[in-house]
């Protein structure tokens, strides 16, 4: 029996084989599919008038049903949606994290379409360490898997292959199929799924027990794993590749892969608000901007944007959520914007210079681990604007949080048990309100701090 | 030129690109997304999955067919699941008589229900004899997603105004192209035209209409561009030509270029299956539609011809269950390629004739299909319309419409010209008349041959 190929859907009607028709849903994820591989290949200039078509409808209907955004529009200077260009749009309003945190509730929309679909809401802290909740509509999230897909196609994964898991909001899960959208279209293998905050021994035992041919982690967890699996000669043979996401990617970690793991390495860029921001291009090591759902800029200090190569604050519009427009956001990274890629692609080339990143953290047996708590963890227990995890010792950490008020005894208190909780150790603990959180070196905001070297 | 975007329209409010077209659009694109990938599989895959469809079809066809009842048993095949290249060959070749004599043998006894509903048509075919055939609304759906792809390979503006002339015009304007451009993009509007009117009424039209994309038989075509250079008259704004029904003669792209500044596309199809074959975007070469048709070359042993070798075009509708055409005799004959350097796993056939009547012999055995160039005849004498018949393997008659009759020179000129093209020296006599009739079905041939059982013998 010859085996289907590699990304042929499966077909829902008697008789079909190939080319498939499959159901209603999987026939929407194709066609998403089929403008994703056309349009990758539009020039720039096509790209972005797409994306001002699209912008300038999301627009209307952010000016007409989002109390947010009533009167933008004025004060802007802008006289109606449609006179929205790439010159008018840096007049806009940038959006802060800090806006949304103090009134989330002005974001949304009122009236939000019903072939929109459902609103569901995130989580995050992000890159800056600000927890706050974000509504998407089923439409926008329906965007972001796609971006997803794009991914594994541009990577040539088989989709036949066990596909692995670790993430900070994942347990140790089994599933019958890689999910949405992957699921809809074609016949997947499994995945599987574990935590990244297990110690990294236990992380690359599960890895070798279920010997995934692919593997989803955050890039500083990936470089963790890499480490522990040269030192204890336990490299993870199955995988043949990586895909980083969430951390900065250190710079050596796709050369590591290779060498350790002799697995392909691809970073990504994206955020829990949007989903995929970037993904690196499959021929080179530049990330291309997912231009069909964001519209990214890199912007100078006055505004003004930056030239290829010059360095600026990263901002994005979401283009497909109209359930909480989030226009001109700026996520507290910073990038350059790239030449063109060699690869033909018109799709903009990012070179990340500042995003998240973690340092790992250690308990007083030597064992390590990731310590990634979402922002969920936090806004349950206070009214925390902002929060940094410091470890100061083997057995002692900090926490420094930023708030209106300093936190009660009873909130210090249920956060040192569920810091014990979730780090499985009973660290001495203190807590410290500041006015503010600085930067690590090189601008870059540091989740997690450890101040033990070597 | 700039190529236009083609962009998906939405259905849901607020989206713009990319676009959630409706259901019916979906499906449309479902289907472009595989063709989008399927067209860089290598020719092994591509054949893999031809195979898995056919035996599909081949179990279905066992079933609830009775033409195909023990067929199967006849071609010595053991089951549905043992059908691959070689054994294939075995499996009986269904000619037009046995469909128009036994056509409702070939109807399926029930279709699944998702195979949409049944639509009948009639088509004289290559060989001028008329034959009902029933489509399935499912492979209609793949014949319709191909003209898709074509549209995309040649970059066409869904949006510019599409201009059609061909036998049947029963509407002559209308604000969409149809089905299926218009299941997923904005189009503008289509224009037809009766392939019957004049040269001189449809060139008046065409430059009236300005359109952006023109579908137009081929031998119709040669004929427009050359009344075009004739009067110093082309349409402006046209962009992409397609040709299609006969042969396209070897200088067509070029004159398309030269005289209507547009980028022609050869396409090779029949009414049963939609499109065969298209023009590679990159090159020359047409490029068989594996994944709608399986396409056999027959030698007159029934063998599979080698690349090069001329020989029978067998093809097997892989997804109209229907009335499933298996291995069916078109009536025309073709020879494959070496693979396009454009690097797609869909195969080449390298040259078509429309049916064995476009073959030449010569009086030594030799068979061929005859390329004759009409640039050059235009040159010699300002004629409207050229064919030349082959009425005895070394006899040919020259058969032409003017305003004149030719001169002695003119005709030693063009005498020269076809014997050094068909590599004799042939007897040729000239006839004047008022107007070379279309073969049934409307398709024109520069070549014809009134020679019967004829049996090609290379290229």
């Amino acid at each position: 029996m010859i085996e289907p190929h590699p990304w042929i859907p499966f077909p829902d009607r008697a008789g079909f084989a190939w080319p498939a028709l499959p159901t209603a849903d999987g026939q929407a994820v194709l066609a998403i599919q089929f403008q994703l591989d056309v349009s990758q290949w539009l020039a720039p200039a096509a790209i972005a008038e797409q994306q001002f078509r699209q912008l300038r409808r999301l627009a209307r209907f952010a000016a007409e049903r989002v109390p947010q955004y009533r009167g933008h529009l004025g004060r802007s200077g802008i006289a109606d949606p449609d006179a929205i260009d790439a010159q008018s749009f840096l007049r806009w309003p940038v959006l802060t994290k800090a806006e949304i945190q103090h009134d989330g509730e002005r974001f949304l929309a009122q009236g939000l379409p019903q072939s929109h679909g459902d609103v569901h809401w995130v989580s995050t802290s992000g890159s800056t360490g600000q927890p706050l909740r974000a509504a998407d509509s089923g439409i926008g999230v329906y965007f972001q898997q796609a971006l997803w897909l794009r991914g594994h196609l541009w990577y040539e994964l088989d989709p036949r292959g066990k596909f692995a898991i670790i993430r900070s909001s994942s347990a140790r899960t089994v599933n019958p199929d890689w999910g949405p959208p992957a699921n809809m279209a074609f016949r997947t293998g499994r995945s599987v799924t574990f935590a990244s905050m297990e110690y990294h021994r236990a992380q690359l035992e599960w890895l070798r027990e279920e010997a995934p041919a692919y593997l989803l982690a955050n890039n500083t967890n990936l470089r963790a794993l890499i480490d522990l699996s040269l030192r204890h000669d336990l490299a993870p043979t199955s995988i043949r590749t990586v895909i980083g996401f969430a951390d900065m990617a250190p710079p050596d970690i796709s050369s590591l892969a290779r060498a350790h793991w002799n697995a392909r390495y691809f970073n990504t860029y994206s955020c829990n608000e949007m989903g995929v921001l970037a993904l690196q291009c499959p021929l080179t090591d530049h990330l291309h901007v997912q231009s069909e759902n964001v519209l990214l800029e890199i912007l100078r200090p006055d505004g003004a944007p930056c030239a290829p190569g010059e360095i600026g604050r990263v901002i994005v519009t979401d283009l497909h959520n109209f359930a909480m427009p989030l226009i001109r956001y700026e996520l507290g990274d910073q990038a350059a914007p790239g030449l063109p890629c060699a690869c033909g692609r018109g799709l903009p080339v990012l070179e990340m210079v500042a995003g998240r990143t973690h340092d790992l953290a250690v308990d007083p047996t030597g064992r390590s681990f990731f310590v990634h708590l979402g922002a969920g963890f936090w806004t349950k227990i206070a009214p925390i604007v902002q929060r940094q995890i410091v470890q100061l010792a083997p057995d002692r950490l900090e926490i420094r949080y930023v708030a209106e008020r300093d936190l009660s005894s009873d909130e210090i208190a249920g956060l040192v048990r569920e810091i014990r909780a979730a780090m499985r150790y009973d660290y001495a603990i203190t807590c410290t309100r500041v006015p503010s959180i600085a930067l690590g070196p090189s601008g870059k905001f540091v989740d997690f701090v450890s101040m033990i070297r070597g | 030129m700039t190529e236009v975007p083609r962009i998906p329209y939405s259905s849901i409010a607020g989206l713009a690109w990319p676009a959630l077209p409706p259901p019916a659009g979906q499906a449309m694109l479902a289907l472009c997304f595989q063709l989008e990938l399927s067209q860089w599989l290598d020719a092994q895959t591509l054949r893999e999955q031809q195979l898995r469809q056919l035996r599909r079809l081949v179990e279905f066809a066992h079933a609830h067919v009775p033409h195909y009842r023990g067929h199967l048993a006849r071609a010595g095949i053991a089951g549905a699941a043992a059908i691959d290249a070689d054994s294939f060959l075995r499996w009986p070749v269904l000619t037009k008589t046995e469909i128009r004599e036994h056509g409702q043998d070939l109807v399926a006894n029930g279709i699944p229900v998702s195979h949409g509903s049944i639509s009948w048509s009639t088509t004289s075919g290559s060989t001028g004899q008329p034959l009902r055939a029933a489509t399935s609304g499912i492979a209609a759906l793949f014949q319709q997603a191909l003209l898709l792809r074509m549209q995309s390979w040649y970059g066409v503006d869904p949006q510019s105004k599409l201009a059609v002339i061909r036998m049947t015009a029963e509407i002559p304007y209308s604000g969409s192209w149809g089905a299926p451009t218009d299941l997923a993009f904005r189009t503008g509007p289509a224009v037809k035209l009766s392939a019957f009117e004049s040269h001189e009424k449809q060139l008046d039209w065409l430059c009236r209409e300005q359109p952006g994309c023109l579908i137009v038989h081929n031998a119709n075509l040669q004929a427009l561009l050359r009344r075009s250079r004739l009067h110093g008259k082309a349409p402006r704004g046209l962009r992409t030509v397609m040709g299609f029904s006969d042969m396209a003669s070897p200088g067509l792209r070029s004159m398309v270029r030269d005289i209507w500044n547009a980028e022609y596309f050869d396409t090779y199809s029949c009414a049963e299956l939609g499109p065969l074959a298209l023009q590679c975007r990159e090159h020359a070469n047409l490029h068989l539609q594996s994944e709608r048709g399986f396409l056999e070359v027959l030698g007159a042993d029934g063998a599979a011809c080698a690349p090069g070798e001329i020989g029978r075009v067998v093809v097997t509708d892989l997804h109209n269950f229907a009335m499933p055409l298996i291995r069916y005799d078109l009536g025309d004959y073709a020879r494959l390629g070496p693979p396009c350097p454009c690097g797609r796993g869909l195969p080449v056939l390298a040259g078509i004739a429309g049916r064995g009547g476009q073959i030449a012999v010569d009086p030594t055995g030799r068979s061929f299909f005859p390329r004759l160039n009409f640039d050059f005849w235009l040159d010699v004498a300002a004629v409207q319309q050229w064919q030349v018949a082959q009425l005895a393997p070394a006899d040919l008659e020259v058969r032409y419409v003017g305003e004149r009759d030719l001169t002695a020179d003119e005709q030693s000129q063009l005498t020269s010209a076809i014997r050094k093209a068909m590599r004799y020296d042939y007897r040729i006599a000239f006839t004047r008349l008022a107007v070379i009739a279309h073969a049934p079905g409307g398709k024109f041939d520069d070549f014809v041959s009134l020679q019967h059982h004829l049996r090609p013998t290379g290229g």
